[in-house]
């Protein structure tokens, strides 16, 4: 096995844990307001998505391979890498900033903080592309374009239009008894929240297939800009429904019960906004991140019905995660790159991999004192992640 | 400036189909479960006497039926975008 060969397999691998953690972290994206309000029990929420993020992934027709091209110049306009970088030096740009995506991903889910798993790819590879071609590899523009402007618009317009879109259907089911009103949204949130998981899997499995095609192409065993391997496709597909399925019940729980307590009508109507924003904003050139535009539906949901709290604090805290995502992911992305290099080669790659291996490991099981599962993760809300302490079988089961 | 004025055109007009479609099909579906149950009002369920008044009429199951047929059309619609959207909108 030559040294470029396993560092070809090591990005993979990378890359698709990449897609493991965009999965789970996602999973609350769509069904977080449907879990909260019962409209499906936890597990038959995460396999409906699980299954949509499958059948989205595999039906996805595009070929992402200029993933990168928005924010850092490694590859040409048609996607193939750039001559001069051709080979290891552009697998190991990826590697960091794959790495970097995957710790930032792994942070904010023990934290219960939803965050954008593109900006976290995006922050990565930013950082790693800094720090292996100096300031001229970012593409700035598109920094702006592709990442800032959308993180600040996302959930403003998310925001606004469900907020409306909550008001008015209060006002229209006014006079509706609540259990015949709920038990018809509750079929509508379904609905919603099954387009919106339809949506992401077509997206952003799309991308890992991508990276890990551009990383093919970069070894030398791939040629063919318009197409991706059929196994990349499937592994990739297979991997986000995985990851969706195992349910990142934090973000879950922060979205569904933490933000806003959430109603039936409020959650069709988030959904209903977050599908219709995030299928036209990627249609008009301008991309919106799905984890900030569910957000900010979920936000203005509470903001458009009478005497529901929002958590403005809890609020405040995802955005600033937001603001960190770039530079944080960023700067992993490039001390990764550093640490590849200086050591160089295989061994320098593997090192990495081990640190990365360590901290997920570490991340994991200090997730385990305040363990979130389908059982606890609707428990009212009072003030942290954490739940009341009050269930014994929970702190059984942890 | 370029890039914010063009960051703005696109915005606005997500913001438009975002309203038109984000607010008017939650709101049609509103519409719908509340002609199923025109005949349940708060009040109505509290006065009524009727048996029958529980039923909806055909007329309303009708009306709901046209509701939920259009959401259902949409959904339709947006699965269509999702796949060949690239394809449709040619971005």
């Amino acid at each position: 096995m030559t040294e470029a060969f396993f560092i070809l397999s090591v990005v993979v691998v990378t890359a698709l844990v990449f897609d493991f953690t965009n999965g789970f972290h996602d999973t609350a994206n769509a069904m977080a307001t449907s879990i909260a309000t019962g409209a499906l029990k936890p597990r038959a929420a995460v396999t409906l998505s699980a299954v949509l993020n499958l059948i989205g992934a595999f039906l996805s027709i595009e070929v992402a391979l200029t993933v990168t091209n928005k924010v850092i110049s490694i590859q040409g306009a048609n996607g193939a890498p750039a001559p001069e970088l051709m080979g290891v030096p552009v697998l190991v740009i990826i590697f960091a900033g794959l790495v970097g995506g995957i710790v930032w991903n792994l942070i904010t889910w023990l934290f219960g903080l939803p965050s954008s798993s593109s900006h976290a790819l995006f922050g990565g590879l930013i950082g790693a592309a800094i720090a292996a071609l100096g300031v001229g590899g970012v593409k700035w523009d598109g920094v702006i374009t592709a990442i800032v402007i959308p993180a600040v618009a996302a959930p403003v317009v998310a925001g606004l239009v469900a907020g409306v879109s909550t008001w008015i259907v209060f006002a229209v089911v006014a006079r509706v008894p609540i259990q015949r009103r709920d038990a018809g949204f509750r079929w509508g949130q379904i609905g919603s929240a099954s387009l919106v998981s339809l949506a992401h899997g077509t997206n952003d499995a799309q991308k890992t297939m991508g990276v890990i095609t551009l990383a093919l192409i970069a070894y030398g065993s791939w040629t063919n800009l318009q197409a991706i391997p059929t196994w990349v496709k499937i592994t990739c597909a297979l991997t986000i429904a995985a990851g969706t399925y195992v349910g990142g019940w934090r973000v879950i729980r922060t979205l569904g019960k933490g933000l806003v307590d959430i109603t039936s009508p409020q959650g069709m109507a988030a959904e209903t906004a977050s599908a219709a924003i995030i299928l036209t904003s990627s249609h008009l050139g301008m991309a919106l991140s799905t984890t900030q535009v569910a957000t900010g539906s979920i936000l203005g949901s509470g903001i458009g019905a009478h005497g529901t709290t929002v958590r403005w604090a809890l609020a405040g805290r995802m955005a600033i995660a937001w603001l960190v995502t770039l530079p944080a992911a960023g700067t992993m992305g490039a001390l990764c790159w550093f640490a590849a290099h200086r050591i160089g080669g295989g061994l320098g790659v593997a090192v990495v991999m081990a640190a990365l291996i360590v901290t997920t490991a570490g991340l994991f099981y200090r997730s385990r004192r305040t363990p979130i599962t389908p059982v606890n993760v609707n428990a009212d809300w009072a003030g942290t992640l954490a739940p009341p302490e009050t269930p014994a079988p929970i702190k059984i089961a942890a | 400036m370029d890039i914010l004025t063009n960051a703005l055109r696109a915005l606005s007009q997500v913001l438009v189909v975002g309203i038109v479609l984000g607010v008017g099909l939650p709101a049609l579906f509103a519409f719908g479960i509340r002609v199923l149950n025109s005949n349940r009002t708060v009040i109505a369920a509290a006065a009524a006497s009727n048996r029958d008044s529980h039923k909806p009429s055909p007329a309303a199951i009708a009306t709901a039926g046209i509701c939920f047929g259009l959401c259902l059309i949409a959904v339709l619609f947006g699965i269509t975008v999702i796949l060949y959207g690239r394809r449709m909108f040619g971005v």
